[in-house]
């Protein structure tokens, strides 16, 4: 269920960056561990949220990062889709840092004719 | 074309949430985003906590719910004051349902706000409200995999609670192991094992004390 107020968050941002009359083909997203986002249950929601947009029948990707795991036993860090993986040592890992980011990272865009480049809102 | 964005998705929640939390801070009132799954005992707990801080602490509650004021009127005898947030339709509380809701509460006359949240696990561990610390909340009848099955609020909380002690005798919970599933999502983590039906006893006791602790250490703080 979290997906649609994400989804809706997400439309809101895009509607406030590209330009009148511009169509989004596609977005990227980038999400930690700790997000705890299905990209087949965002992209679902997404084809909801965007119909009557701008955005209507873009495609959203969203890559979600691995935790980032310690050995308890040798110290090894390394990173895993699934949090109970154990070190290659067989001792059993615990998380070095949980990422809970959620981050637009990119939107394909197909302008109007005759516009230029839009200047891009958003940090560095 | 490709155009960069890379910006927080939730900036705007997150933006309210902060203007919540400076909300509280000014008026010297410390928050708790109380998390846990449907039935865990949340409400139970806040009734007895609510009770113990009676002559000691003003606490003002917010209750996240889909539907009905139940669990407000619940709290209401017990809290300076009880504002329920129907969230409708959504799985969570977010920071903007939050904002509203302090318009409805006495800021200046509270010590503490607690709020409880939309009993689900997942949603609402994402969204920051303006709270100072979020306490999660399992209870044995969940079974002692859930920890492991929902490591976004074990790693997000400040305070883990295990409830429903009581019922510990009847039932089948490898206590060892939620620990160390507990402990390796989240080092260092406290866990706080009690029961919200039993509030004379040392878990609640602990769990007293360390609200007490933190509602004076934010006092201290200002
Ligand atoms: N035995 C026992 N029962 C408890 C304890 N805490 C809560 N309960 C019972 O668990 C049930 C659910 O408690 P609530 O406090 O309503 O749970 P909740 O987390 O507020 O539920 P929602 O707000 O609906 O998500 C009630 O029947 C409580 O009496 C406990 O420590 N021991
Ligand atoms: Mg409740
Ligand atoms: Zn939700
Ligand atoms: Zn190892």
């Amino acid at each position: 269920m979290h997906e649609i107020s994400i989804a809706r968050a997400v439309l809101r941002m895009v509607e406030d960056i590209i330009p009148t009359g511009g169509h989004v083909k596609a977005l990227r997203l980038r999400a930690g561990a700790a997000r705890a986002l299905e990209p087949e249950a965002l992209e679902f929601a997404w084809q909801v949220t965007c119909l009557d947009s701008a955005a209507a029948g873009s495609k959203l990707n969203l890559t979600v990062d691995p935790w980032a795991l310690r050995c308890r036993k040798c110290g090894r860090q390394f990173q895993s889709d699934d949090w109970q993986t154990s070190c290659i040592c067989g001792g059993a890992a615990e998380l070095r840092a949980a990422d809970d980011e959620l981050i637009l990272e990119e939107i394909d865009l197909v302008s109007p004719p005759g516009q230029h480049r839009s200047v891009v809102q958003g940090r560095e | 074309m490709k155009v960069p964005v890379v910006d927080n998705v939730l900036k705007l929640n997150d933006e309210i949430a902060q203007s919540n939390r400076a909300m509280l801070r000014a008026s010297h009132v410390f928050c708790i985003d109380l998390l846990g799954g449907p039935g865990c005992g949340k409400t139970t707990l806040l009734e007895a906590t609510l009770a113990k801080f009676a002559n000691e602490l003003r606490v003002g509650v917010c209750v996240g719910d889909l539907a009905t004021t139940r669990d407000a009127d619940r709290l209401d005898r017990h809290a300076v004051q009880a504002v329920q947030i129907n969230t409708g339709r959504s799985c969570h509380l977010d920071a903007n349902q939050v904002k509203q809701a302090l318009t409805h509460l006495p800021l200046a006359d509270l010590d503490l706000l607690i709020i409880e949240n939309v009993g689900n696990l997942i949603c609402p561990v994402g969204f920051d409200l303006g709270q100072d610390v979020k306490v999660g909340m399992f209870s044995l009848t969940e079974g002692d995999d859930k920890a492991a099955k929902h490591p976004s609020i074990v790693t997000a909380c400040d305070l883990m609670l295990l409830n429903k002690m009581d019922l510990a005798p009847h039932l089948t919970f490898d206590r060892e192991q939620f620990r160390d599933e507990v402990g390796r999502l989240h080092p260092g983590l406290r866990l706080i094992e009690l029961s919200s039906t039993d509030p004379n006893d040392a878990g609640f006791v602990h769990w007293l004390n360390w609200v007490r602790t933190a509602v004076q250490s934010q006092a201290t703080l200002v």
